[in-house]
């Protein structure tokens, strides 16, 4: 007990310590927001995300047709979703692959057929969605659509049943006419919704985010670099003369370090949404990825610090390092405009893994679920830099 | 505190046969050394004798590459950081942050000690009357003097009432002001029975503050004692210079007789002597000096240092 207590009480006078610190207020938050209010603004209104949709209809009946042309039809001219349409899944497939575009929504055989057995209480044969896995949010949107044609398809053929039901007349081809009828108008608001969501998705939160994150190279490395000056200046061996195991030491400025950084990331999420209207997404999803990135970072700047020779090299390497890494990650572009090899380099960086998450809960309604595998790569990364740093670290701060 | 300890034979620190090697130097060579309850130790050597070193071997923050540290009956090992309780270490350089006021400086230091509320509190009100910040202690530390930041430092060490308070020259760039205040602070704490391990290049300070001093250089401990003891170790004597008129040679012949005279050697106007005991020799002198007639004008006694013997043991002098 006294370790973890005496690792709390180091963390929290460093915590104070920086936050008393005017250098590391502009750092960890100032600049960050500054930065993403003018890169954001910059980009306009709203995150310039577009995305092509093939329509392929295998099924061919009234109904498919009906449902294909209600979705275009139904998506404004404003939203960033073009339709091609095709009727051959091996075209699809190839169109997908040599990025002609960006993800394609498939009508199977039999779609339209299926519909008046609803009433019946068989299922409807259910919509495909492929997708190309570095175009996340083009393929969340058409998934989204999809879910959205079937889920409406269901509940307005299941009411007009329920009506017909009511009337007490045995279904016959006026009511299954009703119910096609039905299914073909129920496109228009699903797509509305979803081209809601995409406006929605301010370009403040993710600059916020990459800025955020960039900054955070600085605010977590100056963490890491302060044991090494402490250790100079003497206050480290007078902490060390205390009572205390130099494990609680370092978990005591391990833990400062987090903190710093978690509160940096919060405060930017907050004051974007406060200030600037902008909307992240889900809380737990948003929250689980800023923990993962923190540590991701915290690891990269043990890393440098442990493995830098001297002082002048830590504070090199870790200004290349945080910038390398937020070029390579898209912080300064807006999400999904990176070309196809750079979407591959950004999954070498902390940043990217972050950002894609962030991006997919606030632009496509992602869950905590869905930004799982960011958050374990965010934590592998984490293990894996401390472990390379950790070494050179402790030596520098043991005498 | 001679009252206060149970185990009266328990010293409270005891370092035996400390090495550190740094590459292929033994920066401290087998080092040992004891310190008794209320007894003022000094390490006296010169820079890069390996005092520092030493301190942070017995302090914990440096690993040993052999020998054992006891404090307080306790050994000091990684298992047991409870045993670092006992001392109080107060720095070379001033190991404070500059960006907290003093009594946050404080206060840090004595909740990591464990202490807690209104025990810390008065803690610290009279760790800040004993190094006279009182009334400043909530300006920042960047904002003090020199001397004030040392007497912090000091504070710092003190807060949690030690068995042992580990000085490392605590004195060193400070002006004379405040260094005899530090000094003086020093003797009050060891008069009250404060155990202290005071390290410095300066004879003077282990003269004046020290019970028993060692004499380390080159990571070796080459002697111990009292300053007395020290003295007499390499044989070292007093000087006496008596001026005055009259019978110079007469009275020099009468000095020779005495038991404690070495030598005594005329010239003119004054007579040289070398003395084993000063004390015992005055009195007699004095009354020579009016058989014989001389009249006496002055009389200079030069004691033997801890700088005498540390130049007849190495040779070379303390300072450089
Ligand atoms: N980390 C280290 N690596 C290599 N050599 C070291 C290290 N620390 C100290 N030394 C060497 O050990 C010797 C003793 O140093 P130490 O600091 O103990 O001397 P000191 O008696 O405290 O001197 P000063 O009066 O200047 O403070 C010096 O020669 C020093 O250069
Ligand atoms: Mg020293």
């Amino acid at each position: 007990m006294r370790s973890l207590s005496a690792a709390l009480l180091i963390a929290r006078n460093d915590f104070r310590r920086r936050l008393r610190d005017r250098s590391a207020i502009l750092m960890g938050l100032v600049t960050p927001l500054v930065m993403a209010a003018l890169i954001g603004s910059a980009f306009g209104g709203g995150i310039r995300f577009s995305a092509t949709v093939l329509l392929v209809d295998l099924d061919g009946s009234d109904i498919s047709r009906g449902v294909l042309d209600g979705i275009a039809a139904g998506t404004p001219d404003t939203a960033p979703l073009h339709y091609r349409r095709g009727t051959d899944l091996v075209a699809a497939r190839g169109d997908l692959e040599a990025g002609r575009v960006d993800s394609v929504l498939v009508v199977p055989a039999g779609f339209g057929a299926s519909v008046p057995g609803l009433a019946a209480g068989t299922p409807l044969v259910p919509l495909h969605v492929v997708v190309d896995a570095d175009k996340r949010l083009a393929g969340d949107v058409t998934r989204a659509i999809a879910e959205g044609i079937g889920s409406r398809i269901t509940t307005s053929v299941l009411a007009v049943s329920t009506a017909l039901a009511v009337s007490a007349s045995p279904p016959d081809a006026a009511a299954v006419q009703a119910m096609v009828s039905e299914a073909q108008k129920v496109t228009v608001p699903i797509a509305m919704q979803q081209v809601d969501v995409q406006g929605r998705y301010s370009p403040v939160a993710y600059f916020g985010a990459s800025m955020g994150i960039l900054f955070l190279f600085f605010t977590v490395g100056a963490g890491a670099r302060s044991l090494i000056t402490e250790r100079k200046e003497g206050t480290l061996d007078r902490v060390r003369a205390a009572p205390v195991t130099d494990t609680a030491v370092m978990l005591g400025k391990t833990i400062g370090v987090l903190a710093l950084g978690l509160a940096s990331l919060v405060t930017i999420w907050l004051a974007t949404s406060l200030a600037f209207g902008a909307r992240w997404g889900s809380p737990a999803a948003v929250l689980a990825v800023i923990v993962a990135v923190v540590l991701a970072v915290a690891g990269i700047s043990t890393m440098v610090t442990g493995l830098a020779r001297t002082d002048a090299q830590v504070d090199g390497y870790s200004s290349i390092v945080a910038f390398v890494l937020a070029l390579l990650g898209g912080s300064f572009m807006q999400p999904g405009s990176l070309p196809g090899v750079l979407q591959t380099m950004a999954l070498l960086t902390p940043n990217g893994w972050a950002l894609r998450a962030l991006t997919r809960v606030g632009a496509a309604e992602g869950t905590l679920v869905d930004v799982l595998p960011a958050v374990g790569v965010l934590l592998l990364m984490a293990v894996v830099t401390t472990a390379a740093g950790i070494g050179g670290l402790r030596a520098k701060v043991a005498r | 505190m001679g009252d206060s300890s149970g185990p009266a034979a328990t010293p409270v620190l005891d370092a035996t046969g400390l090495v550190k090697v740094y590459g292929d130097r033994r920066v401290v060579d087998g080092v040992s050394f004891t310190i008794e309850r209320g007894e003022t130790y000094g390490l006296l050597g010169p820079n890069g004798a390996g005092k520092t070193t030493t301190i942070s071997m017995v302090c914990g923050l440096l690993g040993r590459d052999a020998g054992t540290v006891t404090i307080a009956g306790q050994p000091l090992d990684g298992s047991h950081v409870s045993v670092k309780a006992a001392i109080g270490l107060v720095p070379q350089d001033i190991a404070l942050y500059p960006d907290l006021t003093a009594r946050e400086n404080l206060r840090f230091f004595g909740r990591l000690q464990g202490l807690n509320g209104k025990a810390l509190a008065s803690r610290i009100d009279a760790v800040l009357e004993i190094i006279g910040l009182a009334d400043r202690a909530d300006e920042r530390v960047d904002a003090y003097s020199g001397g004030m930041k040392r007497r912090c430092n000091i504070g710092a060490g003190l807060l949690h009432e030690p068995q042992l308070l580990v000085l490392d020259e605590p004195t060193v760039g400070v002006d004379p002001q405040s260094r005899n205040a530090i000094l003086e602070s020093i003797e009050v704490l060891g008069g009250e029975g404060l155990s202290v391990l005071y390290t410095t290049h300066y004879m003077e300070e282990a003269e004046r503050l020290c019970d028993r001093v060692g004499i380390i250089d080159e990571g070796r401990l080459i002697a111990e004692g009292t300053r007395r003891e020290l003295i007499d170790q390499v044989g070292e004597h007093a000087r006496i210079r008596l001026d005055g008129t009259g019978a110079l040679g007469d009275l020099a012949r009468r000095c020779g007789e005495l038991e404690a005279v070495v030598s005594a050697t005329p010239s003119a106007g004054s007579v040289d002597l070398v003395v084993t005991d000063t004390a015992a020799v005055l009195a007699p002198l004095v009354q020579a000096a009016e058989r014989a007639g001389v009249e006496v004008t002055a009389i200079d006694v030069a004691e033997p240092d801890l700088e005498s013997v540390f130049l007849h043991l190495t040779g070379k002098a303390l300072r450089d």
